[in-house]
């Protein structure tokens, strides 16, 4: 939780403040954005854009409640425009390297770690072939495990497609899920 | 159909758990406030380079000149504009009125009139202009003269066939002369 003195002293134009407010706010914008996008580059210009758009628009704060929802907001936003340029420009990323790694997780009864290269090869075999929509909505709810209220805010999608979103996501990666 | 919801649960198990690390957090923060700090000073320099051109206007006389001169400006506007509208009523009212010399009321002296009329109405250009009936009068019998001339003229050619042939031949040469131009 970002406290309401912090954001206040960020209004006033204190960049030092500002740091502290990067260091808590970007591991959960790179979270999510890497979730969605499955790739650590993209993700940290994420993080990059997503802080300036906050410095830039941190007048509209209201309450220090809401801030966590807005960075969120912004973050999602911008993985969608990012989405959208990479379905026009047509990047095809292998996947049976994911796929591999996929079938050998699920055999493994204990979680081994994993680094950034190696999640993201797993998220981008499963997530594939979601929609930008069902994306969002499968990695808010499922591994962010936000519930459906915090969805509505960041998304501004209604409960109802969220529910739908969230079905038709989950029914695309058990049919891919078969297959293993 | 179990073991397919197990596979999805465990699959979403093993990347919930695994949590994505920002590797270079001080670099992207540095970029992020270094970004911030360019932009700043761009403002400032935009900033600076408006208040030297227009920064004059802050002087107090010549803001009260300004004003003063806006004033006399748009007073002078106002009153073109209604000289204007006065001008373009005043020309609504400006008809062709053709004057009668002497009023007359026989049959003949009506269908003249109604000849007037119309030849008045054609030449109607929006000014003032007044046209006198004995003017009108003037050119009529003038066009009627001249109509006389050319009917008699013509009936002198028909009946003649050497001459009709001689103006034939002579009209012939000069509508050649002229498409030749």
């Amino acid at each position: 939780m970002i406290e309401k003195e912090l954001i206040e002293e960020c209004r006033n134009g204190n960049l030092q403040n500002f740091r502290k407010v990067f260091e808590k706010t970007s591991p959960m914008i790179f979270s999510v954005a890497f979730r969605i996008l499955g790739d650590e580059e993209t993700a940290s210009d994420i993080v990059q854009e997503t802080m300036i758009t906050v410095w830039q628009k941190i007048d509209r704060i209201k309450t220090p409640e809401s801030f966590k929802t807005w960075v969120y907001r912004i973050t999602v936003n911008k993985c969608y425009d990012y989405l959208r340029k990479r379905k026009r420009d047509g990047e095809v990323r292998p996947d049976d390297e994911g796929w591999m790694m996929l079938s050998n997780r699920l055999k493994e009864d204990g979680a081994t770690e994993m680094d950034n290269r190696e999640t993201g090869l797993l998220i981008n075999s499963l997530t594939g072939r979601l929609s930008a929509r069902q994306k969002t909505v499968f990695v808010l709810s499922e591994l962010e495990e936000m519930t459906n209220e915090e969805i509505v805010k960041v998304t501004g999608m209604s409960r109802t497609v969220i529910k739908a979103n969230l079905y038709y996501a989950r029914k695309k990666m058990e049919s891919m899920l078969k297959k293993l | 159909m179990d073991e397919v919801k197990n596979r999805y649960e465990k699959a979403v198990k093993i990347i919930r758990e695994s949590k994505p690390v920002l590797s270079n957090p001080r670099v992207i923060e540095d970029a992020v406030i270094s970004s911030i700090r360019d932009k700043k000073e761009d403002r400032g320099m935009i900033t600076g380079l408006v208040e030297s051109i227009y920064g004059w206007i802050y002087i107090g006389w010549v803001r009260r000149s300004l004003v003063g001169a806006a004033l006399i400006i748009f007073t002078v506007f106002v009153y073109q504009q209604a000289d204007i509208l006065r001008s373009v009523r005043s020309l609504e009212k400006e008809i062709v009125s053709v004057r009668s010399e002497q009023p007359s009321v026989n049959v003949r002296d009506l269908e003249r009139r109604l000849t007037v009329f119309k030849i008045s109405s054609k030449i109607s250009t929006g000014r003032k202009i007044e046209v006198y009936e004995s003017q009108l009068q003037e050119i009529i019998d003038s066009y009627k003269n001249l109509e006389q001339k050319y009917e008699n003229l013509n009936r002198i050619i028909e009946e003649d066939s050497l001459l009709k042939n001689y103006f034939k031949n002579k009209l012939k040469e000069e509508e050649n002369n002229r498409s030749k131009i």
